[in-house]
């Protein structure tokens, strides 16, 4: 594989973070070795990565790669790379660009002219409701940065500013700034007030007045500014009366939801079948066999915790719903029974034995396994068994999805040479999971695509660029070819 | 007394095996202990003498340490573990061992967040067990894990300069096992013999332990033996048409089976010799501990009032006991 490949296939799952398997250290330290490497030989498709449908902490990696290292001495080549930079700030959440400015820029004193010209950027970008909730984060912006107040144009921006150093001390020195005012109000115990602020401001002056938590999520979620996914948190944590539009929550937030609330199954459950049947119209799924790996692993752990699950159910329900539209023959086995009526669990040994005899018996020739790769009774017998010559002769299209990111040696680890294996995380990784299984054949067409993605970027045709790095309109073929789909 | 009898109630799964490790587990449908926790109820009360440690309960309930607890912290201070396995219902002190010899300091209770629960690996573990009686310093554990250290590569005297460089090597080894529902125990065998039976009061007890138990106790015990493995488990066999192949894995799997409960099944049978049993009355029940040896193993049990262990632990004995020939005439 090669390295461009192996990193397409790591960034789409990899976090960095330490896995059911691996420390946080152990995967941290291969992934950044994986990142210089290519960062240092093929700095041209490297920085287009992020473009492509890759998780949020490989873009982050790319992006402390691209502005710890020296920019191009060529003026258009430079202004080129930070407007890849400023693509990829605007495709990550802002909490975790400040984390990444905090963490990785300022605690390592990374402190050249393209980071001054970031913290610049994301002072200029932010808006009022911003400056608040991140206010340490922004502060050490502004001084790592030397940012001067007084140079802020708008008023507003600026009065945060001067507050951050204590120059702000009362609701009389807020001038244009409406949020801070409200926020010396809630300070001095006006709930209106304090019902304005983003949650996590609003809960900590809440807290210091003498609320308790569940007092305060309770009438935050009666009368707060709550955001959905604030409010899908303050379900989870059982706060009371919060109005929740279920509808417009992504299939996975579902999924993830149901599994830690089953009390809400009515409720959520028919949105789940719905979304599933969405995206099952998008798929391009041949008749198959689906093995459901959903062993004590796939529970997850640290911040992973509960995605594989919800990951592996999003992917069976989506089949699922092609077997009921009789879009495709479907037949599944789960290694721990499964109830289509409830959510998924995870617990139990991995014996993909049985298992697999099901799938070769059946009689399907494309078999699907979502699994993490790891089988703990008799390993190696999955790669025994397709070897054994009875099935070889069966030429049989096996596949794997591994949804946890099992990269201790930053490959994904796969149950048998003679099984094709991919990890994502995310639906939106779908097509690009396609792509991925093609390019174990044939690895020059990741360069074909990065080349593509070049031309149009540098010939400003941003939105083609992008529409061809995501893969939007793509249909997804898991177990057929990228072609087929296209 | 047999081994088994202390295990009424317990099945054996099917057991997961991976490369010179086996564990068989144990689930018990009939008997379980809710009223009783284990290391996940434990909490740190106070520490101020190196060669103990003040434990207390998070909810109120009996609770058993498991022998071999053992703090890793980040704090300055001494990492310590607990060698033998006791029942308390509220703060109760505990002999402790120094696990990281030129580390001073005490750890704080408010320090839980710097800290991580582990477990003392399989030959510290039985060392621990065995020294007990002679009641030894805080510094007993120190020659013996130099011991280990020396023989794995490893510098000084540290348990966590160990469980730092296998890091790796362990975490890869514990995710080719895993928990089973309602599992409160194990068999382990390595190198094709018996070194370990784990039993904990209820599956919650069970899972709280169990990555302790695969990755740092056994775990760190096989991989220290990794190089005198032969295989013996059985493979697949060829098969000539695709429907035998359910036959040829069903064969494999009872192949399995046979060969650990083989194993496992001679030292079930052993007699043991039971030492003094102690009586302790909990918020649930008067429970008995003592210590026990038989021909290969040894270890500690708390039992319940009609017998049933409500925790156990045994290892592989170094001294086995004298076999006395029975009277015939």
């Amino acid at each position: 594989m090669s390295n461009l490949v192996q990193l397409l296939n790591i960034a789409c799952v990899n976090t960095g973070k330490a896995t059911y398997y691996n420390s946080t250290e152990e995967q941290q330290k291969q992934l950044l070795k994986l990142h210089t490497e290519i960062l240092l030989k093929n700095r041209r498709h490297y920085r287009l990565f992020p473009l492509l449908p890759i998780n949020d902490a490989n873009k982050v990696l790319v992006l402390q790669g691209l502005l710890t290292t020296g920019a191009s001495r060529n003026p258009q080549e430079d202004d080129y790379e930070w407007n890849l930079v400023l693509e990829i700030i605007r495709s990550i959440p802002i909490a975790r660009i400040l984390r990444f400015f905090v963490n990785d820029l300022i605690k390592n004193r990374v402190n050249n002219a393209r980071v001054r010209r970031l913290g610049k950027y994301l002072i200029d970008g932010a808006n009022e409701y911003q400056l608040i909730k991140y206010a340490k984060k922004y502060k050490s912006i502004v001084v790592h940065c030397r940012i001067n107040p007084d140079k802020i144009a708008d008023v507003a921006k600026a009065t945060v500013v001067r507050w951050y150093f204590g120059n702000v001390k009362s609701i009389a020195d807020c001038q244009e700034n409406s949020l801070l005012r409200l926020r010396f109000k809630a300070k001095q115990g006006n709930i209106a007030a304090l019902l304005k602020l983003p949650i996590d401001v609003a809960q900590g002056i809440a807290l210091s007045n003498g609320k308790t938590k569940q007092e305060f999520l309770n009438l935050y979620a009666k009368k707060g500014k709550a955001s959905q996914k604030e409010r899908m948190r303050m379900v989870s944590q059982k706060a009371d009366s919060v109005e929740i539009n279920f509808e417009q929550y992504s299939y996975l937030d579902l999924i993830r939801f149901l599994q830690q609330n089953q009390e809400y199954i009515t409720q959520v459950l028919p949105i789940i079948e719905e979304k599933a049947e969405q995206l099952a119209q998008k798929a391009n799924i041949p008749d198959c066999f689906v093995i459901i790996d959903n062993s004590a692993s796939a529970k997850g752990s640290g911040d992973r915790k509960g995605y594989p699950i919800a990951f592996i159910e999003a992917i069976a329900r989506i089949f699922d719903r092609v077997r009921a539209a009789n879009q495709a023959n479907v037949d599944f086995y789960a290694l721990t029974p499964i109830d289509w009526q409830k959510p998924f669990k995870a617990s139990g040994a991995t014996d993909l034995r049985i298992a697999l005899v099901r799938a070769i018996q059946s009689g399907y020739s494309n078999i699907l396994i979502l699994s993490d790769g790891y089988e703990n009774q008799s390993t190696g017998s999955v790669n025994a068994i397709l070897n054994l010559p009875v099935v070889k002769q069966l030429n049989l299209n096996v596949r794997q999805i591994n949804p946890v990111a099992a990269s201790e040696s930053l490959t994904v680890k796969t149950l048998s040479p003679l099984i094709k294996s991919i990890a994502i995380a995310g639906l939106e990784q779908l097509p690009v999971a396609s792509f991925l299984l093609q390019l174990q054949n044939n690895p020059q067409l990741l360069d074909n695509l990065l080349n593509e993605v070049d031309r149009l970027m540098i010939a400003r045709k941003y939105k083609q660029a992008r529409a061809i790095a995501k893969f939007k309109n793509q249909k997804f073929a898991l177990l057929g070819e990228w072609e087929d789909a296209a | 007394m047999q081994l088994k009898n202390y295990l009424q109630g317990f099945e054996p799964k099917q057991p997961q095996i991976a490369l010179n490790m086996a564990v068989i587990p144990l689930v018990n449908s009939q008997i379980v202990y809710e009223g009783i926790a284990g290391a996940e109820n434990i909490r740190l009360a106070h520490d101020t003498t190196y060669d103990s440690l003040h434990l207390e309960p998070i909810e109120d309930k009996p609770t058993i340490v498991p022998n071999g607890f053992t703090y890793i912290t980040q704090e300055k201070a001494q990492d310590r573990a607990v060698a033998a396995a006791s029942v308390f219902n509220k703060t109760h002190k505990v002999r402790a061992y120094c696990v990281q010899s030129s580390q001073g300091g005490h750890m704080r209770s408010s320090g839980a967040t710097k800290r991580t629960v582990r477990l003392l690996p399989l030959a510290i573990r039985q060392y621990a067990h065995q020294i007990k009686p002679q009641q030894g310093g805080y510094s007993s554990l120190w020659g013996k894990l130099r011991e280990m250290n020396r023989q794995a590569g490893v510098d000084g005297d540290y348990l966590v300069s160990f469980f730092d460089k296998f890091a790796q090597e362990l975490n890869e080894f514990t995710a080719q096992f895993e928990p089973i529902p309602n599992q409160r125990g194990a068999i382990t065998i390595i190198n094709n013999r018996v070194v370990g039976v784990d039993i904990l009061p209820s599956p919650r007890s069970y899972l709280a332990i169990w990555e302790n138990l695969i990755r740092d106790c056994y775990g760190s015990g096989a991989l220290m033996v990794q190089n005198q493995y032969q295989p013996s488990v059985a493979q697949i066999d060829n098969v000539s048409h695709i429907n035998l192949l359910l036959q040829a894995v069903n064969k494999m799997i009872a192949a399995e089976k046979d060969w650990a409960y083989g194993i496992a099944r001679s030292v079930m049978n052993q007699e043991v010799v039971e030492g003094n049993r102690q009586k302790y009355q909990t918020t649930v029940d008067t429970v008995t501990t003592f210590d026990f040896v038989s021909e290969e193993l040894e270890g500690e049990v708390v039992l319940d009032s009609s017998d049933c262990a409500i925790y156990l632990s045994a290892f592989r004995s170094v001294v086995a006991p004298k076999k006395v020939k029975s009277f015939s005439i």
